[in-house]
């Protein structure tokens, strides 16, 4: 008789669910001379004495012999004798089955409350959140829960369906953080999913007895073994791979990347950005983006991503919902997201949710952790620039729990350094908070409050401050309105500012400023009918208030005439609806249609330019005064987002996507890099909104059970009313900034090679992209025709990029990472002769960007230390040395012209124009 | 658990950071020689002065490379209307010519080096005349205005130029002249070489733009053409400025504004963008060879006003000046070795004397020429 241990478990539990008790006392009574004789024997000799049957895995119990002789005993005492003293252990049901397993005892009664649950309409539920949390403590109680079979639903109420809708959170054992983007996904099927922000996962499956897995990165996959009846609960427990102590680890969400519709969708989380070697030996979330592949930036020190062609104000950068306008410190050394709080980002980088909207290139969604449930815990670090503490713990019950980090610089020796005297009469600083705090009513309501406060101040050559901050917070609650309909409701305010101040002198005393603000709403739901459909619709609203420029005297003496660029309003909305359809397990669609309207409003004095006349200050015609609110121009249009993925094999897929998008506020930099001086500006009478269209394919494929994942991803992109400048364009403090601004258009394309290594002992991931981003200008209204009108290469154009992000184990405790970038030189408009003209001496420039910086090229090298393993110990400490720039290459951050004394002489400036050793020392507690 | 404080190891490593190198890409060093065209054509009856030159590379020390044995004539469709002179060092001129404003015009260059170069048709434009030029004054200083309008609304965009001339003095007025024999070692001072009085005169070298093109009619209104701070030397005695106004085409005002606003301010970090300007000459041999300068036709309209001291509010100027008396044995001291100059004298022995820069007004730049137009 062939035995399938598995399949009959199944049956074993549906029987015991029923809640009947074990009789025993009815029992046959055995004889028998059982002496040195195979198992496999004794249990024919047990079948053939006794109406029971026996079930057990032949592979386990092949070796075994009894050898005893049993005279009138019943069925359980001869069992206890064959097995005691070995590890193998029986369980007997109610359909006189034996079930026989080694080493792990099976089960045939679920604990009674929890069979009580089951039967509670509408929250049926396989495990409690005490009882998981109970059994999590020991490494044998997760054992447990992947052995025991969890019963969704109840059977016999919802028969006509053939599915099941199964919801649940994901979260740390440990801390009870909820764990975002997790794979929870049925075994041998496509069926899976991946948590939201809250852990929260919703799934279609069929009725029936299912393995779920579930994985995420940094955590040991775990299973549980379901069996469906309707729809129902399930939260999971995961438990931290314990020797990493949060820093050494990849464990992939294996196969995710096969079998999810989304496209060019780039996932990180804080472990994996934590062993990459940064400079200062920070963990640095935005520098960690652009090892990925079709991500650049235009320089060292800059965090402006340029993301498949894009420029850097095309990014939708979202700390937890909440938009930063400027996500660097210290003129870009730094990210303004500190390690310790980030739990994972993701970056969209061609099929973009139609849930995120207002920008053209990709979102970068930087989730933060949420608190530890169980207890108050800490960390801090120290590197050679900053120092960094977070604390986190419940506060009053286990319903809230909250992450506090702080961070702040605090040392100016790195500009005290610097070559140059511009740079050593300087100093910089910065500092950050954040905190969450989340509260769990109960388990349909959530909420969530988010806060961010960055200020970043430096002094240039010990006269001019500049000082700029982000304030950013909001609250999000969620409610669970049934096992199909989950909403999400938030409300937030968004804010960045810079100023500039001059005192020295004290009658030219002045005071430059520039602020972003927006309040926002939004209301996002999830619908999944059925297994075939997940909906996703909301609408938001975002009210934004910009001063784009004033610049007044400082102090009674200045004789500064204040300018006072008029503010600026506007409100943009959206509506969205997106389906998900799994029309067969292989192929899936995935559609969303998102309708923006942008409304410019007043107060505002508007110009009017002569028709068919370039925009110039000559050719102002005529000034419109706007009362407050009134509606100056109205922009919209529907946004299209499209994917589809086709499964070749388990391993091989193909995807294809198409995406629309529109963008209403635009950064104006007339500088090379992102700088905290960029002014932000809406769209307006004369602007218009940008507006863009992707298409995109991917090929994925698997190998080594899902260890290595390769991908190849091309796309092509068009941009329309990109702006570029006009020569000598003046954007600060510029009443009419349509005069100095040209409309482009722009076209990308580019192809991505990666493959990714997600475990063992070498792990990381190698890629090559291939890409130009070009625009044209070829408007004669704008009076001048940028390279004659022709396409020529973006500020952010480099060609060939590379990188190698590499980690190697040697042991539990020590490794070693490594991290190779290589790009072509980003293009630069050079000036290439000197002339008279009119009595002055002039420059003649080349092309736009017809000229290259030398390429780019560097190489770091890290180990890491930790101290030890234990996990009892208070405080774990870890250590990290390496040297960041290790072959000293001279990369070019800017190429500039200066005269002296009547001559012009060229010069390159870089940033870390040498290799920089770094260590950092950080604890937990 | 509570929080326990802990203790921290800072290493810090010294190292340098930032590293500034000398940078010459291939393609600034290259000798790119171009060819550049300083000048306007007048259409008014004046003769036209054009400059010649060769672009040089970043890092040279010649200041100019005049482009010296060219060719350069005035054509229609019907052939050439005028040849230049060449004058030498670059310079060539045209002798005045009325030309005609209904036909269209090219000025052809050949050059020593065998290429031939010729500008886009040129039409002429009539430069209406100046209404007037102006002045307001505060306490910080003197704005000086132009006004024009064009009745048949033609004109539109409008080039600025002027020259400007004033009257200074020395601080103090020397009546005697050491000559350093004789007895006395002096003569008085006539007329003609007193050195007291002098004129400066300066060109404009900034580009000044105006347009009408957002109004209803042409007419340009206190467009401001210069600035001089309250108690410079300019209004010490009397200032003059002749402004002149040139019309010019659309292309030829996007050309002008694009290189006004070009910077020529380079080195921080923050840089603006540059680009390239393309003028109306080309190479014909050569199209995609750049040619700078961009040529124009039209005629000059010049209006002088003048500004007397004390005309625009109250002016003080001049330097705190000692007058010396110098006994005879430091003669040779003060009026050969320092450099002092003799001021006057009281028919004694002695000389009264100061330094030379409070008695010399040509030490400051300007000539003892009285200019004729004063």
């Amino acid at each position: 008789m062939k035995r399938q241990l598995g399949r009959i478990l199944v049956l074993l539990l549906i029987s015991v669910s029923t809640g009947l008790a074990l009789r025993s006392q009815d029992q046959p009574v055995i004889s028998g001379d059982f002496r040195r004789m195979p198992f496999e024997n004794f249990v024919q000799a047990l079948e053939q004495k006794t109406s029971f049957r026996f079930f057990y895995s032949p592979v386990d119990l092949d070796s075994f012999y009894v050898d005893f002789v049993a005279e009138n005993k019943t069925l359980k005492q001869v069992l206890d004798l064959a097995f005691t003293g070995t590890d193998i252990h029986y369980a007997i049901d109610l359909s006189n089955r034996v079930f026989v397993t080694r080493r792990f005892e099976i089960k045939t009664l679920l604990p009674t409350e929890t069979v009580k649950k089951a039967r509670e309409p509408g929250d049926t539920t396989g495990v409690s959140d005490g009882d998981s949390a109970a059994l999590a403590k020991t490494k044998a109680s997760v054992q447990a829960q992947e052995n025991r079979l969890m019963v969704i639903g109840v059977k016999g109420v919802d028969d006509k369906k053939s599915t099941s809708t199964l919801t649940g959170y994901v979260r740390d054992a440990t801390t009870g953080e909820a764990i975002t983007s997790a794979a929870v996904y049925l075994d041998n099927s496509k069926i899976g999913g991946v948590t939201d922000q809250f852990g929260y996962f919703t799934l279609q499956i069929p009725k029936g007895n299912h393995v779920l897995r579930i994985s995420s990165v940094g955590m040991k996959d775990t299973r549980r073994n379901i069996v469906v009846y309707g729809d129902g609960k399930l939260n999971i427990d995961m438990q931290n791979f314990i020797p990493s102590l949060k820093a050494v680890v990849i464990v992939g969400s294996k196969n995710s990347n096969v079998k999810s519709v989304q496209m060019g969708v780039e996932r990180v989380s804080i472990a994996s950005i934590k062993q990459t070697p940064m400079a200062f030996g920070e963990a640095d979330v935005l520098k960690i983006v652009l090892t990925l592949p079709g991500v650049t930036s235009v320089g060292e020190a800059s965090t402006g991503l340029n993301v498949r062609g894009g420029s850097a104000d095309q990014n939708l950068i979202l700390f937890n919902e909440a938009t930063i306008y400027n996500p660097s410190h210290l003129f870009g050394f730094f990210s303004a997201f500190d390690p310790d709080i980030v739990q994972d980002i993701q970056l969209y980088k061609s099929s973009i949710p139609e849930k995120y909207g207002g920008r053209l290139s990709s979102v970068l969604d930087v989730t933060a952790r949420t608190g530890n449930k169980k207890k108050f815990t800490g960390s801090a670090g120290i590197g050679p620039l900053t120092a960094r503490a977070t604390i986190e713990g419940p506060l009053g019950s286990e319903k809230t729990t909250f992450v506090f980090g702080a961070r702040s610089s605090y040392s100016d020796w790195i500009l005290r350094n610097i070559n140059n005297k511009a740079y050593s009469n300087s100093n910089a600083s910065f500092y950050d908070f954040d905190l969450t705090v989340t509260h769990d009513f109960n388990a349909k309501n959530s909420l969530y409050l988010t806060g961010y406060y960055s200020n970043d101040q430096f002094k240039l050559n010990s006269d001019t401050a500049y000082k700029y901050n982000n304030r950013n917070a909001n609250l999000k609650w969620k409610h669970v309105f049934s096992s199909k309909l989950v909403g999400l409701f938030l409300a937030g305010y968004d804010s960045y500012l810079y100023n500039v101040k001059s005192e020295n002198n004290e009658v030219n005393a002045f005071k430059l400023a520039f602020d972003v603000n927006q309040a926002h709403a939004k209301a996002d739901f999830t619908y999944s009918p059925n297994a075939k459909h997940t909906i996703d619709f909301g609408a938001n609203s975002i009210f934004y208030k910009l001063h784009p420029g004033s610049f007044t005297p400082v102090g009674a003496t200045s004789q500064v005439v204040p300018d006072i660029v008029n503010a600026e309003q506007g409100v943009e909305s959206a509506i969205w609806l997106g389906d998900r359809y799994d029309i067969t397990p292989d192929f899936s669609l995935s559609g969303g249609l998102r309708y923006s309207l942008f409304s410019y409003l007043g107060a505002q004095t508007v110009y009017k330019y002569v028709p068919g006349e370039p925009r110039t200050e000559f050719s102002i015609k005529d000034t419109v005064n706007y009362g407050k609110g009134d509606n100056i121009k109205t922009y919209q249009g529907p946004e299209v987002r499209l994917s589809a993925r086709l499964n070749l094999s388990p391993t091989v897929s193909i995807k294809a996507s198409y995406n629309t998008l529109r963008q209403y506020i635009h950064m104006l930099s007339n500088s090379v890099t992102m700088s905290p001086t960029d002014i932000w500006k809406l769209s307006d009478a004369h602007i218009q909104p940008q507006t863009g269209e992707q298409y995109s394919f991917g090929f994925y494929s698997n190998f080594k059970s899902n260890t290595i994942e390769t991908s190849v991803e091309v796309y092509y992109k068009r941009m329309e009313h990109f702006l570029d400048y006009k020569s000598g364009a003046q954007l600060l403090l510029n009443h009419h900034i349509e005069t100095d601004v040209i409309n482009t258009q722009g076209k990308a394309y580019g192809i991505e090679l990666m493959v990714r290594k997600k475990t063992g002992k070498l792990n990381g991931w190698v890629n090559y992209t291939y890409s130009r981003t070009l625009i044209k200008q070829d408007d004669p209204i704008a009076g001048e025709l940028i390279n004659g009108g022709n396409y020529y290469p973006t500020n952010f154009d480099k060609p060939h990029s590379a990188n190698f992000v590499g980690n190697y184990k040697f042991s539990h405790r020590v490794s070693a990472s490594m991290n190779v970038a290589y790009s072509t030189g980003r293009p630069i408009t050079l000036p290439i002769a000197v002339y008279d003209l009119f009595g002055s001496q002039r420059l003649y420039y080349s092309d736009r960007n017809l000229y290259r910086i030398p390429d780019y090229f560097r190489m770091d090298l890290s180990m890491n230390f930790e101290a030890n393993h234990k996990l009892k110990q208070k405080i774990h400490g870890s250590v990290s040395v390496g040297v960041y720039n290790l072959t000293g290459r001279k990369n070019a951050y800017s190429i500039y012209f200066t005269s002296e004394n009547g001559v012009i002489n060229g010069y390159k400036l870089s940033i870390f124009g040498t290799a920089i050793p770094f260590i950092t020392y950080n604890i937990r507690f | 658990m509570k929080i326990k404080l802990c203790i921290l190891i800072i290493i810090v490593f010294s190292v340098t950071f930032s590293c500034k190198e000398k940078y010459d890409p291939p393609v600034v060093k290259a000798n790119h020689n171009y060819l550049v065209v300083d000048g306007f054509l007048n259409s008014g009856g004046d003769s036209s002065l054009i400059l010649l030159s060769r672009t040089r590379n970043l890092g040279d020390t010649v200041t100019s490379i005049p482009e010296t044995n060219a060719v350069m004539q005035l054509e229609t469709d019907g052939g050439a209307v005028s040849f230049a002179t060449n004058l030498g060092g670059g310079q060539y001129l045209f002798p005045g010519m009325s030309l005609p404003n209904n036909i269209s015009y090219r000025l052809r260059i050949s050059t020593a080096d065998g290429k031939e170069y010729l500008s886009d048709d040129m039409t002429v434009k009539t430069t209406p005349p100046i209404d007037s030029v102006n002045y307001t004054y505060n306490d910080k200083g003197v704005t000086i205005y132009a006004n024009t309008h064009d009745p048949s609304n033609n004109t539109r965009y409008y080039r600025y130029e002027y020259d400007e001339t004033w009257e200074y003095h020395s601080n103090i007025f020397s009546e005697i002249k050491y000559t350093g024999a004789g007895n006395p070692p002096f003569v008085y001072r006539t007329g003609d070489d007193w050195i007291y009085v002098c004129y400066r005169s300066q060109k404009s070298h900034k580009i000044y733009l105006a347009s009408s093109a957002g109004l209803e009619s042409d007419v340009i209104y206190q467009f401001p053409i210069q600035f001089i701070a309250r108690n410079t030397e300019p209004i010490s005695v009397r200032y003059s400025i002749n402004v002149k106004q040139y019309a010019l085409t659309k292309e030829a005002a996007n050309y002008w504004s694009n290189l006004k606003k070009t910077t020529e301010e380079l080195g921080s970090i923050f840089d603006a963008q540059p680009s390239q300007l393309k003028g109306n000459i080309r190479c014909l041999s050569d199209t995609t060879l750049p040619v700078l300068g961009f040529m124009s036709i039209s005629s000059v309209e010049k209006k002088r006003i003048f500004i007397l001291r004390g005309e625009a509010g109250p002016w003080t100027y001049g330097e705190a000046c000692m007058v010396h008396n110098i006994p005879p044995d430091s003669f040779h001291v003060y009026f050969d070795l320092w450099q002092y100059e003799a001021v006057s004298t009281h028919g004694l022995a002695n000389l009264d004397g100061a330094q030379a820069s409070c008695v010399d007004c040509t030490l400051k730049g300007g000539t003892l020429t009285k200019p004729d137009f004063w």
